[in-house]
């Protein structure tokens, strides 16, 4: 686990190496703290201002801040980045400060906050506060209510925060483009008062989706509906940081949707109740319980529930082709076919091929064939009891008793208790 | 079948293989010779060229230049003596403008045969050297796309029909080219027996012989 002082120490080394700060400039903005890395980085508690329960994101981190004269003040710099997407993955993207998504910020509300934004992409761009209350001129949408960001130059954002709740940052500048790109962030921003809706673990991620070519690198930013890799926070499964959780923890699930589709997302073990959306808290008495929220495209949503129930509990988005990865969805159904003599014609002419298909995909699961550089299988991972199948947008929440209160690390698979599984029926 | 030649032949290597061995320039000289002899020419003035081919200067591409050289039939010229022998001028000059007109077409149909030659070459090296191997690429690629469920079979042995056409289209290229080098070796030996003078001698490619 990287500790945050060593995390923002190895990233002042990044920001300096990359030279692209003016000395006059160094001086009057904030260090941008970067990271090339997909890894969790557990919170701290905040090292100034007003005191909140930090949140956690999946795969990320949270973006530091500096104080000045009663500001709190960041710096998201817009580059091409480098995202593991999963182990064998790579996608060249678009993001801030050296990841897609960028990293969280996370203020208070009724902090005044100071968004340096630098521009190191090849065209212009803005930062668009989703769902923030904010003066029109600080919206951030280009031609709007403010000239676009042009390449090389740094703008600035000063606005209070209004209310608390979940938002998004995402640009308003070749906006298609950019958001297909991966170009987008999450913003909390925490009650006033620490103890209003006070949870134990607070965990957010941004549903998006990447159209990436098996073999290639690039997302095509051309695609409307048809995308391939179906991820929280740039990453599929199985490289989606599980959320893991004491027995007993107050949770709270928050995400928004940055993708072109709406999104089911399903957890299994546990009702429980939407308490905030991107217009704010949801009063008691408006919640029902759930076990699967929409989240429609531009919309978000955090749910809560008590962790009462330890076990590996799937979390994951009900549309099935959201929980593969790139995949051909023109293969034909092969099942029923009777492929008899027809394997030994066609490996006269093709020595390496095999029957795929025939008795259903699960083949796909276990098999390890090899694949297009650069992709991932469509339906991969292996749990204690096989394959898991999947990919996409799946993770598990991981319920435990007795951790740390501060204790994020993966503690491997859940030992059913005797008598609490399911089992074969012997005769 | 055996596989295309390391390097094409030269065109200019071509013309002088031909104007040394052609049938019909041979013989053109030969009567130019026997009608001096018959009419008694011994006297020679000076020498002309017929037929003047300059060999290209190349540059390679380490910067050296290649030697040039050249090519050509030289024939004597005689002192003429008095007017009686202004027919005899003209006997001689005929034969020798027949030697040349015949130089000229036969280096004309060198030059056909060889350019013929020169595409059918380059077809068969390009369908060798670049389609073949592509189409294998494609294939491998699309063998891995079978792989991760992203095409299906049909679109895998549609592949692989392909694959198949590029290595016959191969040897129909290679066949061609060696077609095309048996016309030439006939353009620089010249028309054995045909007694038509100026004929193409290339046949098309791929036209006579079906497949
Ligand atoms: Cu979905």
């Amino acid at each position: 686990m990287v500790t945050r002082r060593q995390f923002i120490g190895r990233s002042t080394a990044a920001v300096l190496g990359a030279g692209l700060v003016s000395r006059a400039g160094a001086a009057t903005l904030p260090e941008a703290a970067t990271s090339d890395r997909a890894t969790l980085v557990a919170p701290g508690l905040p090292p100034n201002g007003r005191p909140y329960h930090p949140v956690v994101t999946l795969n990320g981190w949270s973006a530091p801040w500096r104080m000045r004269d009663g500001w709190k003040e960041f710096h998201l710099v817009a580059e091409p980045v480098t995202r593991e997407i999963s182990k064998g993955m790579v996608a060249h993207l678009w993001g801030y400060n050296g990841q897609s998504p960028g990293p969280t910020i996370e203020c208070v509300e009724g902090d005044k906050v100071r968004i340096f934004v630098t521009n190191r992409l090849p065209e212009h761009t803005t930062i668009h506060w989703h769902g923030i209350l904010l003066p029109n001129g600080m919206d951030g949408v280009g031609g709007l209510t403010q000239p676009q960001i042009p390449v090389g130059k740094t703008f600035v954002y000063e606005f209070e925060m209004k209310k608390s709740g979940t938002f998004m940052y995402h640009p308003h500048a070749d906006e298609m483009v950019q958001m297909a790109m991966g170009m987008m962030g999450f913003i909390v921003v925490h009650p006033r008062n620490p103890a209003f809706m006070r949870v134990d673990r607070d965990f957010v991620f941004l549903i998006n989706a990447y159209d990436i070519d098996p073999g290639s690198y690039t997302p095509r930013i051309n695609t409307m509906t048809d995308f391939n890799l179906w991820t929280w926070n740039s990453r599929a499964f199985p490289g989606i940081d599980s959320l893991v959780v004491r027995t007993g923890d107050r949770v709270r699930i928050r995400f928004g949707n940055l993708t072109m589709t709406n999104h089911p997302i399903h957890m299994h073990g546990y009702d429980f109740e939407v308490t905030c959306t991107d217009g704010g808290w949801v009063p008691k008495s408006a919640r029902w319980p759930e076990v699967t929220v929409d989240v429609a495209v531009g919309q978000m949503r955090a749910f809560e529930f008590d962790a009462a129930h330890p076990g590996d509990w799937a979390m994951h988005c009900h549309k099935s082709h959201h929980t593969m990865n790139a995949m051909g969805h023109a293969v034909p159904t092969m099942i029923g076919v009777d492929h008899r003599g027809i394997a030994q014609k066609i490996n006269r002419l093709i020595p390496e091929y095999m029957v795929m298909g025939d008795k259903g995909m699960a083949d796909m699961g276990e098999m390890e064939m090899p694949l297009p550089e650069n992709t991932l299988p469509m339906m991969t991972g292996t749990g204690p009891f096989g394959p898991l199948e999947m990919g996409g947008m799946f993770t598990v929440v991981k319920v435990r008793d007795g951790l740390g209160r501060g204790d994020y690390a993966d503690p491997g698979w859940y030992a059913h208790p005797e008598g609490t599984q399911a089992y074969e029926l012997r005769l | 079948m055996p596989d295309l030649p390391g390097a094409p032949r030269e065109l200019i290597e071509a013309e002088r293989v031909a104007v040394e061995q052609r049938l019909d320039i041979r013989a053109a000289r030969r009567n130019l010779d026997a009608e001096a002899e018959m009419l008694g020419l011994t006297r020679i003035t000076r020498w002309v060229n017929v037929l003047h081919i300059e060999g290209i200067r190349e540059r390679e591409a380490d910067g050296s230049v290649k030697r040039g050289f050249e090519i050509g039939i030289n024939i004597p010229l005689f002192d003429w003596g008095d007017a009686r022998a202004a027919k005899a001028e003209a006997q001689y000059l005929q034969a020798a403008l027949q030697l040349r007109e015949t130089a000229v077409n036969a280096r004309s149909e060198v030059r056909e045969a060889w350019h013929a030659y020169r595409i059918a070459y380059d077809l068969a090296r390009h369908y060798r050297d670049e389609i073949v191997p592509l189409r294998k690429r494609i294939s491998d690629e699309q063998l891995l796309r079978y792989n991760g469920m992203l095409i299906g079979v049909f679109e895998l042995i549609a592949d692989s029909r392909d694959q198949v056409a590029s290595i016959n289209a191969y040897l129909q290229a290679l066949r061609d080219s060696w077609l095309a080098e048996a016309d030439l070796q006939q353009a620089l030996l010249g028309q054995v027996g045909a007694g038509r003078r100026g004929g193409v001698i290339a046949m098309p490619a791929g036209g006579a012989a079906g497949h």
